[in-house]
């Protein structure tokens, strides 16, 4: 049962915690347009092993000015459990890179679901979500580290004592693959601050908090 | 034409209308049931059939020793089968006890696809054969149920019968509660499993002495939003055992089975006439 339950929950799971979602390092600039496909999921003990369960996310980003970028994703796995989600927001990115300093990118937006059944009480939940990065640029790309903070809005119906915070940091390293197109490769601790070692999804954790996460995604901008 | 694929892509993800409901059944088919590890005599144990909403339904009716008069219809969990909680029936037997098993439909040789709405009926069902072919009077009746099993016990002494007593063993407060868990997100009921699986509500509506045994290690089912809810829940009169070493599996070993028994005894005999 937990094999498989985590299997499937796990994919329930990845829109919830926007594991795919793809992180915003750079402003694309006044007027321009990028879009991004993401791959990556957290890790879990299955069939005697440990696998990353693959979910799916597309993205686009928008330069409403040279620093401030309309960022949007929307996430196509959790469709076939009826449920839409999305996450509009914006990023801004109010330090550019100077020497050590790192371009310093500031995304808050709001994690939206919508449950398309017919016969369920509430239909839409929404989270707001602020992302932050830091990114430093290489030789060949770009290394970043940062953290997601997801705050629940209401209590859990059966663990009111559970933190409404969800802390994930992360960091990567975005590969330039030519002028236009970037690979990102990211690890990410997702609910870092929670409890995880009893649970029906059996994730990869540390010190029995979070969830290891892999995250892979690749923007092209025009 | 690119957007016609896409289009119909869109509408087969729609269509897949994935449910966790039937991730909740791990069940096993077989051609025959093995009992393994048997230690109860031959002549104690009758394979019983009966009918559950068209289904025919596969179980056993264990006998006690000495003809005692008190039964005990034991509502396994979701695994395999039978055979994966023999083990449960001859520790159960040991109190000397009648003991009935069945397997839900779609498990072990019993016919069907298991559903939430078939654990009820099939509940109902062996409740009903119970009653009709081995005359068991409800106040000489103890519902166990196990895990996934807790959701035709707590059923049955909520909608059917009023029992001597009820165990439950390791309980889900429902569907919900594990699918919360594993988020940390506040979803609705409803979004991810088409079943209720409310344990917690459902436990309400009993009238009869609960014992609630969990294990503080479980790893599936965590006592904090499971068990603990339940119990919580239960009306008086009622009695938790939180056993701080076992696991989702291992209550009664961990307990150690002399100690176990001695328990369940304990309690029905607080509560028999």
């Amino acid at each position: 049962m937990k094999i498989f339950l985590s299997l499937i929950m796990c994919l329930a799971a990845l829109l919830l915690f926007q594991c795919a979602a793809h992180t915003n390092l750079e402003p694309v600039g006044n007027g321009k347009l990028a879009v991004d496909a993401s791959m990556g999921g957290p890790i879990v003990k299955a069939f005697g092993t440990k696998i990353p369960v693959p979910y799916l996310t597309t993205g686009v980003n928008y330069g409403l000015k040279d620093n401030l970028d309309f960022t949007g994703n929307l996430h196509i796995l959790s469709l076939p459990y009826q449920i839409f989600g999305m996450e509009p927001g914006i990023t801004w990115y109010p330090v550019l890179q100077k020497g050590k300093i790192p371009t310093i990118g500031i995304n808050p937006h709001a994690l939206i679901l919508m449950s398309l059944k017919s016969d369920v009480g509430e239909r839409i939940k929404c989270y707001p979500v602020l992302s932050g990065s830091a990114a430093w640029q290489m030789k060949n790309g770009l290394f970043y580290t940062g953290m997601d903070l997801t705050y629940r809005l209401s209590d859990l119906d059966y663990n009111k004592d559970e933190s409404p915070a969800i802390v994930s940091p992360f960091l990567g390293y975005q590969w330039k693959l030519g002028a236009r197109t970037s690979l990102c490769t990211e690890l990410k601790w997702h609910a870092a601050n929670l409890q995880t070692d009893q649970l029906a999804v059996e994730y990869l954790g540390i010190e029995s908090h979070g969830a290891i996460s892999t995250l892979f995604s690749i923007q092209r901008s025009f | 034409m690119k957007r016609i694929w896409l289009l119909s892509a869109l509408v087969l993800l729609l269509a897949t209308a994935c449910e966790l409901d039937s991730f909740l059944f791990d069940n096993k088919e077989i051609s025959e049931y093995k009992l393994p590890g048997n230690t109860i005599d031959e002549s104690l144990l009758h394979p019983v059939t009966f009918e559950s909403n068209g289904n025919t339904l596969y179980g056993y009716w264990v006998e006690s020793e000495s003809g005692r008069g008190l039964t005990l219809l034991y509502c396994h969990g979701n695994k395999n089968n039978i055979d994966e909680y023999w083990d449960r029936v001859m520790f159960l037997h040991d109190l000397d006890v009648n003991v009935f098993i069945f397997d839900y439909r779609g498990y072990g040789l019993s016919e069907g696809a298991s559903s939430e709405q078939g654990l009820y009926e099939d509940g109902t069902a062996a409740l009903s054969c119970l009653r009709t072919e081995y005359h068991i009077p409800d106040d000489s009746l103890c519902l166990y149920g196990y895990s996934l099993g807790n959701v035709v016990s707590i059923y049955l002494a909520a909608e059917k019968v009023n029992p001597l007593c009820l165990f439950a063993e390791s309980p889900f407060a429902s569907a919900n509660s594990l699918t919360q868990a594993g988020l940390f997100l506040d979803i609705p009921a409803g979004w991810l499993t088409e079943g209720d699986f409310d344990n917690a509500e459902r436990i309400k509506k009993i009238h009869t002495p609960f014992l609630l045994m969990h294990g503080e290690q479980d790893d599936f089912v965590r006592y904090k939003d499971n068990g603990r809810i339940v119990y919580e829940n239960a009306p008086e009169p009622k009695k938790l055992v939180l056993v701080s070493k076992a696991n989702h599996t291992d209550v009664p070993q961990t307990l150690g089975l002399d100690t176990y028994r001695a328990l369940l005894l304990e309690w029905i005999g607080t509560h028999i006439d």
